[in-house]
């Protein structure tokens, strides 16, 4: 550079001379003076304009615009231009369901949206949840709708704490009371007011954060020893004086929390502590203040993992929110009456496996592992993330994908290539980063035949969740998505019922109204070192015994290139375990469809006789009308064996008489279950409308 | 002065940008002939002919051949040599005899002498009265469509020009296979050319039986002469066998190139040429069977003792492969396992993508290290390679030898790499050219026909037998010579949609319960990358254990080429005389491990189970007495196999209710 100026500054006498030709006037003007500028020294010209209007060719002027729109390039194809859109996102709005059901929650929507003093907002949803997984159809109503001739087609109504406020019941406070003489089962979630007064202990002791559950009426072992190791996430209400003649069901630090009192031919059940608060927080668990999510490892982004409510919940083969579930629904709501319920699993089966897959890659048929499963009468889905728009990528057969292809959702686009980009020469100085919905849309032309309405479920890869609580579950909602499978361990923490549940529920938006899609959550990912594998097979035996359910989700593409056999194995075992125990393998899709169909049948108690009862007002001869309407095979009514000192004695199905005192042993043994804390017998529902009319009576 | 300067300046200027478009240029060139180097033109493959065929001097069945005659056409190829590769399978030895110098000396020794198509039209009315002759005697004379002058034998005259195409046997009276392979060879499809049987002046029953008939006409006839018996063959034997095992071509002796089967120019698949590929049939071993029930009809006559299959009183066998394929060294995760679950393969190797320490690390772990050889026209072909460092940006693709030898330096001080497969069950489109490569390299055995992976043959489902045979055999040149290699179809691969676990589970028994046939099973590292299924994992991991626990012998592809090598070196001779069959057996010595016990690799012999519906009563080896009950009898219950050790022995099976051959002489 420095010669090159130097050799400029060389230059300059004959420039000089050239401008000097240029400024001189011409002959005759005014300024032709002879001598009148030569006096005058040119101005020294900078050395680069000195050669500009020589060397300034068109060729110099295309050579170095192109260089420089070549470096530009570079330099953008390092640092390309990003731009892409944002995911939608739609809040739910809160839908009552007039059902033709026997059993209403009662929820004040005015209320769901107000904070409580933590922070925190309305979860009565989950009362819902839970009735709908252990009991059936279940109808949602207002408070202001509950008269006395919806209450006369009910056996079984409970308040949530939304709605349990006594001044909204201050005026049906008899309607109440005499449909409980007449029969009912009431329950009160906190009550408050009229409610309390007339219902409940007096509540004065105030509000107390408990250490444990100490105490568990009406639950077998298996259920009682779960219960009481169960994290707590709520508060109780403590009373100076216990309800005079009440029963305790389950007391916190000593003081009761849950019990129940007959009151003429009927029972009132007290929850003295917040259940759906306690579990909503078990299940969708619990951000952080102001509804912000935070790693539990610094640097390492959100997780789905990291909004488990306690640090008890990692490692833990015990489903705590499907258990306290069904202490609830059967062993507190159904300990004097018999509660009849449809069971939860298609097929009559001792419980259930879910397995999910997933596969970073299209190509190379992603979906073999659901493809092996439906030789299992399975449909599972795979979970597949969008291709690099870059790549060459092959399309499945239609038979592939039906009903098993699911999108896994990258979070993080950029950083797995999903993009789309503009430029020339394979350099790439603008990028388009793809969203859920383009994602979706790349997954969905990969897969001969495939539309983007078939695609009901996704995941997010790697198990990643946003910042915002719920953030991505209003994107999903926004784009009609069904269910999610993100709930679930991460990579390196210990496996488990993180959520205490691998069944579908509802999660909530933060004003306390229910999403319209599900959520799954995974228990075990990729079980494959010895100790996961141990849990694995402890929650698979578990479920067989307390017919539950186990989720499990499996990486297809974790056998591309070698394949890692003990992943494989733990996967061929479980679902051979399950055949061999008559469990349900299913998708979580599949699972979704049998609930909603469960819960949109009619299955209603219309005639309870008491014949006969003891010197304490408990029934020693009952008998129970049940009508159902179920719609398809595989349906089931699932009849207590004892309740409350009556044991099951007859069971009419339609007309066929099924006498217990003279059974075909085998075939009841082949039906007994245990289920929530007791024996139940099963008993099958032909498709369409049926009677089953069963007898109860003390030994 | 002025002029100057500034030209100077401007050069100076020019310069500049010149030298950096230069550099520019020279960076862009080198990057694109990086990417796409310059491709030297390839050293031309070396071929070799098939050889003239030799058989073993002495032995007691014979074949008539006619000197070789080079074929342009599918319709001229000359198969008399399918006999060969018949009774190498189902025999063991045989001596050839040329056409142009039968004599009844030559024969004398003979039990069975089988005169094939070709030699049958060459033969002179000398030849056939020496033949007769020696039928009469109580020879057993198999004639392949006698067209010529036979008619005084035969008592008739066939015309090959009234041959017409058949479809299936519809009978088979004659043979003694009993149970499920019986019910398969009465059903198996034979397209192939069949004459008419007329005679005038000839009843059936009376002068000729029909002990096999084809679409309900007669396929094989028996003639009883002197002492003796002819067999006449109406149907084209060799051609069917040649078609059915060494694929079916187009009559220019090109292979089909079906466009769903996605193959650079020059190549196709050789499951193109492949005809038993129908689900019901392909598993069954179809040639297999023909061959086996067609020598019992000589057995009916004359029985003859042969050299079993299988070494020791194995079954069948299994021959676990993995074709690498350009995976990599990610293959040897497969023989890992093997090694710690006491199970051995065969890893075929590109040898320019499995690494030396990778194909080092296998053969330490008991296994074998083959060619996975790639063709000069497919796109992966191993090259070598000029440059600098990394920058190489002149390629010449390798041919066969020189894949065999880049392999050969890797696996030093390992026994040297003598099988081959081809990349991904590519095949020249050529009929012979691909074998002539393979003769010329000094190859052993090859085992490349089989299913095609479904990313090359997309609508491809097959599996099982699709050449119809679990048996190796040489392949024919045009000449009609077979090569020296032997050829081993494999009949699964798991990259192939036909391969389900309950057919591989099907094969392996049926292999040790019926058809005693040779399974080569491709598991290949990638299928789980390319088209995973649980099929394909669950299959390789049980495979082992049931086949060993089905009677197979577990083994690789060198191991049974070392056995096939050795079967050939044994000789066998029988004589029968009344109801007596004395077999005399001369078997190498073979290595023996550290605790003196001889390898796996010695055959047995086996000779019919009856002879006129009369059982073995009684079976000596060298005089000593063996319990015939304990001997192992083949799935059809048509022959019995005995074990013999290295060494020469005299094996004597009697019929029926003999006494004791001592007492007796």
């Amino acid at each position: 550079m420095l010669r090159r100026r130097k050799s400029g500054n060389e230059s300059c006498p004959s420039q000089i001379d050239r401008r000097r030709d240029l400024v001189l006037a011409p002959p005759g003007s005014r300024h032709a003076e002879p001598g009148a500028y030569s006096a005058l020294p040119a101005p020294p010209a900078a050395p680069m304009l000195n050669r500009r209007p020589q060397g300034l060719t068109t060729f110099r002027i295309l050579f170095w615009t192109c260089i420089a729109l070549g470096l530009l390039l570079l330099i953008a194809d390092r640092w390309p231009l990003r731009f892409g859109a944002d995911n939608p996102g739609a809040r739910p709005d809160f839908v009552f369901n007039d059902k033709d059901a026997d059993v209403i929650v009662v929820i004040d929507a005015s209320e769901l949206g107000r904070r409580t003093a933590n922070g925190d907002f309305a979860r009565a949803w989950a009362w819902v949840d839970a009735l709908e997984q252990e009991y059936g159809p279940t109808a949602v109503r207002a408070h202001d709708e509950i008269d006395s001739s919806l209450l006369a087609d009910t056996r079984l109504l409970i308040l949530s704490e939304s709605a349990a406020r006594g001044e909204l019941w201050a005026e049906r406070i008899s309607l109440l009371e005499s449909w409980v003489n007449g029969g009912g089962i009431l329950a009160l979630e906190l009550p408050t007011g009229a409610l309390r007064a007339n219902f409940a202990a007096d509540g004065a002791g105030g509000w107390r954060s408990p250490g444990a559950i100490t105490a568990i009426n009406g639950a077998d072992e298996t259920m009682e020893s779960e219960l009481l190791a169960m994290p707590l996430l709520t508060r109780y209400l403590g009373s100076v004086q216990p309800l005079a003649g009440a029963q305790t069901l389950m007391a916190m630090d000593g003081a009761p929390v849950i019990y129940s009192k007959l009151a003429g031919r009927g029972q009132v059940l007290v929850f003295d502590f917040a259940v759906a608060a306690q579990l909503s927080a078990l299940q969708q668990g619990l951000p952080g203040q102001r509804m912000r999510v935070r790693p539990r490892q610094t640097g390492e982004p959100v997780r789905s993992a990291d909004l488990a409510a306690s640090p008890a919940m990692f490692g833990s083969v015990t489903p705590y929110a499907d258990v306290l579930e069904r202490f609830v629904v059967h062993a507190a709501l159904g300990s004097t009456y018999p509660l009849v319920f449809l069971w939860p699993w298609p097929e009559g089966a001792h419980g259930a496996i879910l397995s999910s897959h997933r596969s970073r890659y299209v190509s190379g048929r992603p979906l073999w592992m659901s493809v092996h499963e439906r030789s299992r009468d399975a449909r599972t889905p795979t979970f597949v993330a969008a291709p690099d728009p870059s790549g060459d990528t092959r399309s499945m057969d239609a038979e592939e994908h039906s009903a098993h292809a699911a999108l896994l959702w990258v979070l993080d686009p950029e950083s797995a290539g999903l993009r789309k980009s503009w430029g020339i020469f394979g350099l790439e100085p603008i990028v388009q980063s793809l969203q859920l919905e383009a994602q979706l849309q790349h997954m969905v032309a990969a897969f001969d035949g495939l539309s983007t309405t078939d695609v009901h479920g996704i995941r997010v890869y790697d198990g990643r969740w946003s910042e915002d609580y719920v953030g991505i579950y209003r994107t999903l909602q926004a784009l009609g998505f069904r269910y999610d499978v993100t709930y679930g361990p991460a990579e390196g923490t210990p496996q488990g019922f993180l959520f205490g549940t691998c069944q579908p529920f509802r999660p909530v938006d933060t004003s306390g109204a229910p999403f319209s899609l599900f959520e799954v959550p995974v228990c075990f990912v990729d079980p494959s070192t010895q100790s996961e594998l141990q849990l694995l097979g402890e929650a698979i035996r578990r479920a067989t015994e307390q017919s539950d359910l186990v989720h499990v989700l499996t990486s297809s593409d974790s056998f591309r290139d070698q394949p890692e056999l003990e992943a494989f194995d733990a996967w061929r075992d479980m679902l051979r375990f399950a055949a061999q125990n008559d469990m349900w393998i299913g998708g979580a899709g599949q699972l979704i469809d049998f609930r909603q169909r469960r819960a949109d049948a009619t299955f209603r108690v219309v005639a309870t006789t008491v014949e006969e009862r003891d010197e304490e007002n408990r029934p020693r001869r009952y008998q129970l009308v049940l009508e159902a309407d179920v719609p398809g095979s595989g349906f089931h009514a699932a009849l207590p064996a004892a309740v409350g000192g009556l044991i099951l004695r007859e069971v009419n199905v339609g007309a066929a008489l099924e006498q217990e005192d003279e059974p075909d042993e085998d075939e009841i043994e082949a039906m007994m279950r245990t289920y929530g804390g007791r024996q139940v017998r099963l008993v099958e529902l032909s498709p369409g409308f049926s009677t089953v009319t069963i007898h109860y009576e003390t030994p | 002065m002025k002029a100057l300067r500034s030209n100077r300046r401007v050069r100076r200027g020019i310069s500049i940008e010149l030298i950096l478009a230069l550099v520019i240029g020279l960076v862009v060139l080198g990057s694109y002939v990086q990417r796409k180097p310059v491709r030297l033109a390839m050293k031309a493959p070396a071929t070799e002919e098939a050889p003239a065929a030799v058989g073993t001097e002495g032995v007691d069945v014979g074949v008539i051949l006619a000197p070789p005659v080079r074929a342009s056409s599918w319709q001229q190829l000359n198969c008399d040599q399918a006999w060969l590769n018949t009774l190498e399978q189902e025999v063991g030895s045989f001596e050839v005899i040329s056409s142009e110098s039968i004599s009844g000396i030559a024969l004398q020794t003979k039990s069975w002498v089988i005169v094939p198509r070709n030699a049958a039209s060459r033969l002179t009315p000398t030849d056939i009265d020496t033949l007769r002759a020696w039928v009469n005697e109580g020879g057993v004379l198999i004639l392949e469509q006698p067209e010529g002058p036979w008619q005084e034998l035969l008592g008739t005259r066939l015309s090959l020009s009234r041959s017409r195409d058949s479809r299936r046997i519809t009978s088979f009276d004659g043979t003694f296979a009993r149970g499920t392979a019986r019910e398969r060879v009465i059903a198996m499809p034979l397209r192939t050319g069949i004459v008419p049987w007329q005679p005038q002046n000839m009843s059936r029953g009376r002068d000729y039986q029909v002990l096999m008939e084809i679409d309900g006409n007669p396929g094989v006839v028996a003639l009883e002469r002197g002492r003796g018996r002819v067999l006449v063959l109406l149907f084209d034997f060799g051609r069917a066998a040649v078609a059915m095992q060494q694929g079916l071509p187009n009559n220019d002796l090109s292979l089909p190139e079906p466009e769903s089967v996605e193959t650079p120019t020059g190549l196709t698949v050789s499951s193109v040429a492949a005809l038993n590929t129908d689900p019901r049939s392909s598993e069954v071993p179809v040639m297999d069977l023909l061959e086996r029930n067609l020598l019992y009809l000589a057995d009916l006559e004359r029985p003859v003792g042969r050299l079993w299959s299988f070494p020791a009183s194995y079954r069948g066998a299994m021959i676990a492969t993995h074709s690498e394929a350009a995976a990599g060294d990610v293959a040897s995760f497969m023989p890992e396992w093997e090694y710690s679950n006491d199970a051995r393969s065969t890893t075929f190797a590109v040898p320019s993508t499995l690494s030396t320490e990778a194909a080092i690390e296998i053969l330490r772990r008991h296994g074998d290290v083959q060619l996975n050889w790639v063709p000069r026209q497919a796109p992966l072909v191993p090259s070598r390679s000029w440059g600098i460092g990394g920058f190489r940006p002149i390629l010449r693709p390798m041919v066969l030898d020189e894949q065999l030898e880049m392999l050969r330096e890797a696996t030093r001080p390992y026994p040297e790499p003598r099988v081959t497969r081809t990349i991904d069950g590519v095949w020249g489109s050529h009929y012979f050219a691909p074998w002539r490569e393979l003769q010329a390299a000094g190859i052993a055995l090859d085992s490349s026909f089989g299913p095609a992976p479904a990313f090359i043959a997309q609508e491809s489902e097959d599996a099982g037998y699709i050449f119809g045979t679990g048996l190796p055999y040489r392949p024919l040149d045009s000449s009609g010579n077979r090569f020296s290699l032997w050829e081993q179809p494999f009949v699964l691969s798991d990259g192939n949609p036909g391969y389900q676990l309950d057919r591989l589970r099907r094969l392996i028994i049926q292999s040790s319960d019926v058809y005693h046939s040779a399974l080569a099973v491709d598991w290949r590292p990638d299928t789980m990358s390319r088209h995973p299924s649980f099929d394909a994992i669950e299959g390789w991991r049980t495979a082992f254990e049931l086949a060993e626990s089905q009677g197979l012998w577990v083994t690789t592809m060198s191991d049974y080429l070392r056995f096939l090598e050795y079967r050939e070196q044994a000789a066998i001779r029988s004589s029968f005389i009344e109801r007596r069959l004395l077999i005399e057996v001369s078997i190498p010595e073979v290595e023996r491990d550290e605790d003196g016990a001889y390898q796996d690799i010695v055959p047995s012999v086996a000779f019919p189970a009856r002879y006129r519906s009369r059982p073995v009563e009684h079976v000596w080896i060298d005089g000593v007495p063996q319990d015939v009950y304990e001997l192992f009898m083949t799935g059809d219950r048509a022959l019995q196999v005995v074990e013999v050790p290295p060494g020469v022995h005299r094996v004597e099976v009697f019929y029926g209710s003999l006494g004791d051959p001592d007492v007796e002489e």
